[in-house]
């Protein structure tokens, strides 16, 4: 139990301490949300379909949880790369462990992001 | 991660209990001295250091036999010195069985207590420096080592993963 809490909390660690990467992963929710949201909005309700924030945010959010946890899936690829996978594999605890460990990291990580976006959904203008 | 997070990792992997954790990881960051830096990210850290801090988490989990591959390669002479008096210590104090590679003979014949030569994958000479001197009349073991094995230049193939890690390392700078 203890391998799952620490793989979990190296997880939250790191997404923790990069500030970068937090900014830097709302930038293609932003562009959707801005971009498309206002570009589009006008052009939606004039086909008589309401409110286009209402349609898109959902969209913008479920995407934004979807690709922070395929880039946690990408990340094992680095440890891999710098025999930080390894390290963890020879430790005397079982391998589903250290799995279900990072899993729950990396959906940790995800429903996070997923929550900053919906925050700012609601400030651009969704309304559940 | 920082330096005392990392070993904290690896004593949880290792199912080192909590009381023993809290109490050994100062210890062995002050034995190694990296004490002054247990709240700096390894990835700040030089090759040294992590060298250090590698053998330190080695030593968390009381490890009877400690295995090291080549432990001083790409270190300066302070490092390697401060290393080598770092595992002796433990090698005497704590008596733990250190096994080591290396390609520097006079490292070998300064630390080892017994040696064994390997040429072309498998053990080709074994015993104590001053045995396998007396086995070849040299005066040093690098001489000794030239005299078993011959003086041509070993070509081993890099497997496709030595390939794969050349490449990657070709685009990338920085470690985590």
């Amino acid at each position: 139990m203890s391998a799952i809490y620490v793989m979990w909390l190296r997880q939250m660690k790191r997404y923790a301490r990069s500030r970068a990467r937090i900014i830097g992963s709302l930038g293609q929710p932003l562009l959707f949300l801005l971009g498309f949201g206002f570009g589009f909005g006008p052009v939606f309700q004039k086909a008589g379909q309401g409110n286009y924030i209402q349609f898109l945010a959902p969209g913008v959010v479920g995407m934004t949880i979807l690709f922070t946890a395929l880039f946690s899936g990408i990340e094992l690829i680095w440890d891999r790369q710098f025999g930080f996978l390894k390290e963890t594999l020879v430790a005397p605890v079982p391998r589903i462990l250290i799995m279900i460990g990072r899993t729950a990291g990396g959906a940790t990580v995800a429903i996070f992001q997923g929550l900053i976006v919906i925050a700012i959904c609601l400030v651009v203008g969704f309304r559940p | 991660m920082t330096a005392f997070e990392n070993l904290d990792f690896h004593g949880v992997l290792y199912k080192v209990p909590r009381k023993l954790r809290a109490e050994r990881i100062p210890k062995l960051l002050k034995l190694f001295e990296l004490w002054d830096r247990r709240n700096d990210p390894v990835k700040q850290f030089s090759g040294g250091m992590r060298r250090r801090l590698e053998i330190a988490r080695g030593f968390l989990h009381t490890p009877k036999i400690l295995f090291l591959d080549e432990p001083t390669l790409g270190l300066d002479p302070q490092t390697r010195n401060q290393l080598w008096s770092h595992v002796k210590q433990l090698n005497e104090g704590e008596r733990v069985t250190v096994f080591l590679t290396t390609h520097y003979m006079e490292e070998a014949d300064r630390v080892a207590h017994r040696i064994a030569i390997i040429d072309h994958g498998s053990i080709i000479a074994q015993g104590t420096p001053q045995e396998l001197k007396q086995q070849t009349h040299a005066e040093t073991l690098e001489q000794a080592f030239l005299a078993l094995t011959g003086t041509t230049i070993r070509d081993d193939d890099a497997s496709n993963v030595d390939q794969m890690r050349n490449f990657a390392k070709m685009w990338t700078r920085r470690r985590p």
